[in-house]
């Protein structure tokens, strides 16, 4: 009896527990979206982080990228704004110089979040001075001169630097030479997609270079043709 | 001389193994598993970076868990439990018994740094494109660091007690990654005294940033086999110089019953 006594206060003291465990997640749930708004006021400058995390930089940056994550995630389900924004990417990046993901991402939240696009690029630029020879950054900047801005000449200059850069395949040459046809250089247009045709293994990239040559240089003998007379756009053949 | 210091190596190195240190590795397989499985949904694109950050810097943590903790105890064990004794009584120097128990801590360091580099390549050769034989860089030079403070751990533990052996090493190896910056801030001083203070940091603390090149490795910057030869220089002679001070100040240590 004595023994049953003993087993069922400890059963019991085992209840009350867990259920004491559990209350207290509850509450610290429900003060989990106050705490991820206050929490970020104690996130350090970069500087500081790159000193205090000794040699594990490249684990704390990603440490922040998660936060970042779920703190975007967070904005995008109305529960907070972005004010800590440039704190959480100033530490990822002054971490991790080369997490080419951390500017990419921020990139895209500038833009599309602020509405500003001189500070996406500027933001995409610092990525590329700290990985020069990685396509993505630049062919991001080809890309919202492209789409967002119209300027397909810049456009163009920055899809050349990205195909300039090791990494880079078929695709970043095939963007300058489709942005500088859109922007009217043609015969810039002309060479790139001549240049395409010779270094790509892709037979469909070839056909496609090789249609393109075609359009190109029918259009240049029409201009040809009629640039005496010809006045207006050059008509689509 | 060199029997000696292989019999107590290995005799070391299967302490360690009887002390389950080994479970380590499989911890090291779970965080592994975990940052690849579990956070994946929330790297956004940089899977392969997030999990050859995560490896390489747990690594270097279990690593300088066990040599802490195990190399700050070593000694003390011994002396308390008093088979230092019967050691120290058989035709055995007192120097060639810390070569000894260097080596086989460094032998149980290996062993684990093998084993956590092969799961590591694994896990990458599981995810899409992370997957590089230039890791095996970064290996090396945690494994150059580790035995590094496994010097500076045996050098403290001839002296003071464990807790405080684990204490220092643990402050050396924050110095040592620090030493380069303490370095430049004292540069930045207008006091001479203060320049030349962070300067006797520098010189007098193992810089531990030499074998920092993770980053770069896992941006997919190979390390130089002119960098690999340095650290090993750089390492193996400060391993020495620890070794054969901790040396003479275990040669004139009392213990008790010899």
């Amino acid at each position: 009896m004595k023994a049953r006594t003993k087993t069922l206060f400890r059963g019991l003291a085992v209840t009350v527990l867990a259920l004491m465990i559990f209350m207290s997640l509850r509450v610290f749930d429900g003060q989990q979206e106050q705490a991820t708004q206050q929490e970020k006021l104690y996130i350090p400058s970069g500087d500081f982080l790159v000193e205090s995390t000794l040699g594990f930089r490249e684990a704390a940056a990603d440490y922040l990228w998660f936060r970042f994550i779920q703190y975007y995630g967070a904005f995008s389900l109305g529960q907070n704004d972005l004010r800590y924004f440039d704190l959480l990417i100033d530490g990822i990046t002054k971490l991790d110089p080369q997490f080419e993901e951390a500017y990419y991402f921020a990139s895209l939240v500038r833009w599309s979040s602020f509405g500003d696009v001189e500070g996406s690029i500027d933001m995409l630029k610092r990525g590329i001075l700290a990985n020069p020879d990685k396509a993505k950054l630049p062919f991001q900047i080809g890309f919202i001169y492209y789409v967002i801005e119209h300027d397909y000449q810049r456009a163009g200059l920055w899809f050349e630097m990205a195909g300039r850069c090791s990494d880079a395949t078929d695709k970043e040459p095939r963007f300058a030479a489709f942005a500088r046809y859109k922007g009217g250089d043609q015969r810039v247009s002309l060479a790139l997609w001549k240049n395409l045709y010779q270094s790509t293994d892709s037979p469909q990239m070839k056909e496609l270079a090789l249609k393109m040559i075609d359009t190109i240089n029918g259009k240049i003998e029409i201009q040809k043709r009629y640039s005496k007379d010809f006045i207006g756009p050059v008509p689509e053949i | 001389m060199t029997g000696n210091i292989m019999a107590l190596a290995s005799s070391t190195f299967l302490e360690t193994v009887r002390d389950r240190i080994f479970y380590l590795v499989a911890i090291f397989g779970f965080v592994m598993l975990s940052s690849t499985a579990i956070l994946s949904p929330l790297t956004v694109g940089a899977q392969g970076k997030i999990m050859a950050d995560v490896g390489l810097a747990s690594m270097v943590v279990f690593g300088l868990l066990v040599v802490v903790f195990v190399g700050s105890s070593m000694v003390r064990k011994e002396l308390d439990k008093g088979t230092i004794v019967t050691i120290l009584s058989k035709p055995v120097g007192r120097r060639e018994y810390l070569i000894g128990k260097y080596l086989g801590l460094n032998l149980t360091l290996v062993s684990m740094l093998a084993i956590m580099g092969l799961m590591f390549l694994l896990m990458l050769y599981l995810a899409p494109g992370s997957f590089s034989l230039r890791y095996l860089g970064a290996f090396y030079l945690t494994f150059l660091e580790l035995t590094l403070i496994n010097a500076v751990v045996v050098f403290f533990s001839t002296s003071v007690s464990p807790v405080l052996a684990a204490v220092f090493t643990l402050g050396v190896f924050t110095v040592g990654h620090l030493s380069q910056s303490i370095r430049d801030f004292g540069q930045l001083q207008e006091g001479v005294f203060q320049r030349q203070m962070s300067e006797l940091v520098y010189y007098l603390t193992p810089n531990l940033e030499v074998f920092n090149l993770r980053g770069s490795v896992v941006h997919g910057t190979a390390v130089s086999l002119e960098h690999l030869v340095m650290a090993t220089v750089y390492s193996v002679s400060w391993s020495i110089l620890l070794l054969v001070v901790a040396g003479s100040i275990f040669s004139r240590k009392e213990l008790r019953g010899e």
